[in-house]
């Protein structure tokens, strides 16, 4: 039986009532990864790791916990735990109570609870909380009980479940960083539940983007950003420009598009006809503004600028009424455009991503 | 001297408000001192007079009253008290538990309601009733009885009604409301997210219910074990109809003296009744509490 995988789901579907909230998914989770269900509300994430944790039963499928089937077994047999939303903390508990929960459980000894205790607690820079209550500590600190009280027990995998929702901004993000490291020096599977892209895009070492309860595509965040294959996934994370155009021919997976007039080359990863129209993603990043026409692959007029300090936002209308966004690092300020003028675009030809199952006829 | 502006703003603001607690307060405690705090003070001036010769109040003062409740025909009594309202109040706990957490969190959200009013429906009847209502089911003539025998399971009638098994049923049926309502307050509020918790931590359903639903809803079990142990303790009314002469409680006690014109002595039970109701409650709770610590 392999091991390589700490998680093995096959084929699990969920069903409540009529709709299916997870819908045929199969995925790997290697170990020592960190795999992000990314989709918005509604779209089967929760459940799927509610499933995992054993908090569902799924309807159909088979979900293995290192080669071991575990589909069926209740929550507390398994060595799988969770990081809640809202950090569920016993509130008749002090930390220490609340992280030693899991150990009194498993029968360990007084001494070796307390060892266990104030190691978690240092791990999570807690030391010293031991005979608070959670009501008396910050949306942070709960956060760190949460995952302390998780993390004690030595978890194959950890799954969490949109646990930064609940803090601010900045603490946010330094936590994005702070869990990436723990899960690096830990080298434990993390299952990581979030709608936020940016979010995903920091910690992952892989994204599944859901949609509907079906994984949309899964790969490093660099895939899911750069080579989007859906509309919806190229839509959901980042900003961007989806266009139509038609199929000139295609040699060795390379594309010749007919944009607008002019040629461009493209990624065909999926089987295409010539002359068929199809949609492909360019990222507002990608683009280059000029006033002069070397090189340009089109053009259009000014319509919107936003100034956000380290770039501006463009607005661009083409001849075809199409409205593409384009992004300007601020390097200087001669690149500046009155509204209404005429601008060549450019971008490389690379960028282009022809996306999946959106052939227009 | 003069006073500054913003002290006499203060200094306003802090008479009204003392004005509005006054008035706010005020009429509760007008009515509690009028007819709980008096009658109280009168009833502890009786408890150490003497009985007159042909009953009511002489005015002759001593510790008798008090010495005499601890002559050992009443020690039985009040023994007999303690356990019958212990072992309601507990059968109660065990019966209500369950129910008020399936109405709570198991139940559809459109049936709570109705659940709940099943709950206390009884109480639309007048009490005497169904304590009547109850006699007939447990005498010897009575539906219990006739069912068992027609059934074949007896031959003679038992003798179920003036026993204290009686007193305990009734009392039961009675308390059962005061327990399930305070059950299902608390365990309405309970996050469920926390069972889960536990779940995901190692903990079995048992482990789950003992140390995370059971320590998280302890104010509505302390709160409905008050509520069912005090009157249980004090009841006249049922230990009367379903216990006859030999199921005699410190409520019938009690009442026995007012109707005997024993004033004093009825007094002076009365505020032991009360003594050992603080006592028995002030014990339970603090066991209660170091429960709770482990």
């Amino acid at each position: 039986m392999s091991t390589e995988y700490d998680i093995e789901l096959s084929q699990v579907t969920k069903t409540f009532g009529n709709t299916n909230a997870v819908n045929n998914v199969s995925l790997q989770i290697k170990q020592g990864e960190f795999l992000t269900l990314l989709g918005p509300s509604g779209c089967g994430k929760t459940t799927l790791l509610r499933m995992i944790a054993g908090f569902e039963l799924p309807t159909s499928g088979k979900i293995l916990l290192a080669g071991q089937d575990v589909t069926y077994l209740p929550p507390y047999k398994r060595n799988v735990h969770t990081v809640f939303q809202h950090y569920a903390l016993f509130p008749h508990r002090t930390v220490a109570g609340n992280i030693a929960f899991g150990l009194e459980i498993a029968g360990l000894s007084k001494s070796e609870i307390k060892n266990k205790v104030a190691k978690v607690l240092e791990l999570v820079q807690l030391s010293g909380f031991e005979d608070r209550y959670p009501q008396q500590l910050s949306g942070g600190q709960q956060q760190r009980i949460a995952i302390a009280r998780a993390l004690v027990l030595e978890p194959k995998v950890l799954l969490l479940d949109e646990p930064l929702g609940a803090l601010d901004l900045k603490l946010r993000k330094e936590m994005q960083v702070e869990l990436k490291k723990l899960q690096q020096s830990l080298g434990i599977s993390f299952i990581f539940v979030t709608h936020d892209q940016e979010e995903a895009l920091v910690m992952s070492d892989r994204i599944a983007v859901m949609q509907h309860g079906k994984i949309e595509q899964l790969g490093s965040a660099n895939e899911i950003y750069e080579r989007p294959q859906t509309e919806f996934v190229a839509n959901f994370i980042g900003v961007s420009n989806v266009l139509t155009a038609q199929i000139v021919e295609i040699k060795d997976k390379l594309a010749t598009l007919n944009f607008n007039g002019s040629k461009i080359t493209a990624l065909a990863n999926t089987d295409l006809a010539s002359n068929s129209k199809v949609k492909f993603v360019v990222r507002p990043e990608k683009i280059s503004l000029s006033v002069t026409l070397d090189n340009s692959i089109t053009s259009g007029t000014v319509e919107e600028k936003v100034y956000f300090g380290s770039t501006t936002q463009w607005r661009v209308k083409l001849s075809d009424n199409t409205s593409l966004i384009i992004y300007e690092q601020n390097r200087n300020s001669s690149n500046s455009y009155d509204m209404g003028q005429k601008v060549y675009l450019n971008w490389d030809q690379e960028s282009n991503v022809i996306l999946k199952g959106y052939l227009v006829v | 001297m003069k006073v500054p502006l913003s002290e006499k703003i203060t200094n306003f603001y802090h008479q009204r408000i003392k004005a509005q607690i006054a008035s706010l307060l005020g009429p509760s405690l007008v009515w509690l001192g009028l007819f709980f705090v008096c009658p109280l003070m009168v009833m502890l001036f009786y408890s150490f007079a003497r009985r007159g010769e042909y009953g009511g109040v002489e005015y002759i003062f001593g510790l008798w009253n008090y010495l005499q409740s601890f002559d050992s025909l009443y020690l039985i009594i009040y023994w007999r008290s303690i356990w019958i309202a212990a072992l309601t109040t507990i059968i109660c706990l065990f019966i209500s538990y369950p129910v008020a957490y399936f109405i709570a969190l198991k139940a559809k959200k459109q049936w709570k309601g109705v659940l709940l009013i099943l709950a206390v429906v009884p109480f639309w009847t007048s009490f005497l009733i169904r304590t009547y209502a109850w006699m007939m089911l447990l005498r010897t003539e009575g539906l219990l009885n006739t069912l068992l025998i027609n059934l074949h399971i007896i031959d003679a009638p038992l003798k179920m009604l003036y026993t204290d098994w009686a007193v305990l049923i009734g009392l039961i049926y009675g308390e059962l409301p005061f327990m399930i309502l305070p059950l299902y307050a608390s365990l309405e509020k309970l996050d469920t997210k926390l069972l889960e918790a536990a779940m995901d931590l190692g903990a079995n359903r048992l482990a789950t219910f003992l140390k995370v639903t059971v320590p998280l809803t302890k104010v509505g079990i302390i709160t409905g074990i008050i509520l069912v142990f005090i009157p249980s303790l004090g009841a006249f009314v049922t230990p009367d109809l379903l216990g006859g002469a030999k199921s005699i409680m410190i409520g019938n006690l009690i009442q026995n003296q007012f109707v005997q014109r024993n004033q004093p002595f009825g007094a002076s039970l009365s505020f032991l009744l009360t003594a050992l109701v603080l006592i028995l409650l002030w014990i339970g709770l603090r066991a209660g509490m170091k429960v709770e610590e482990k």
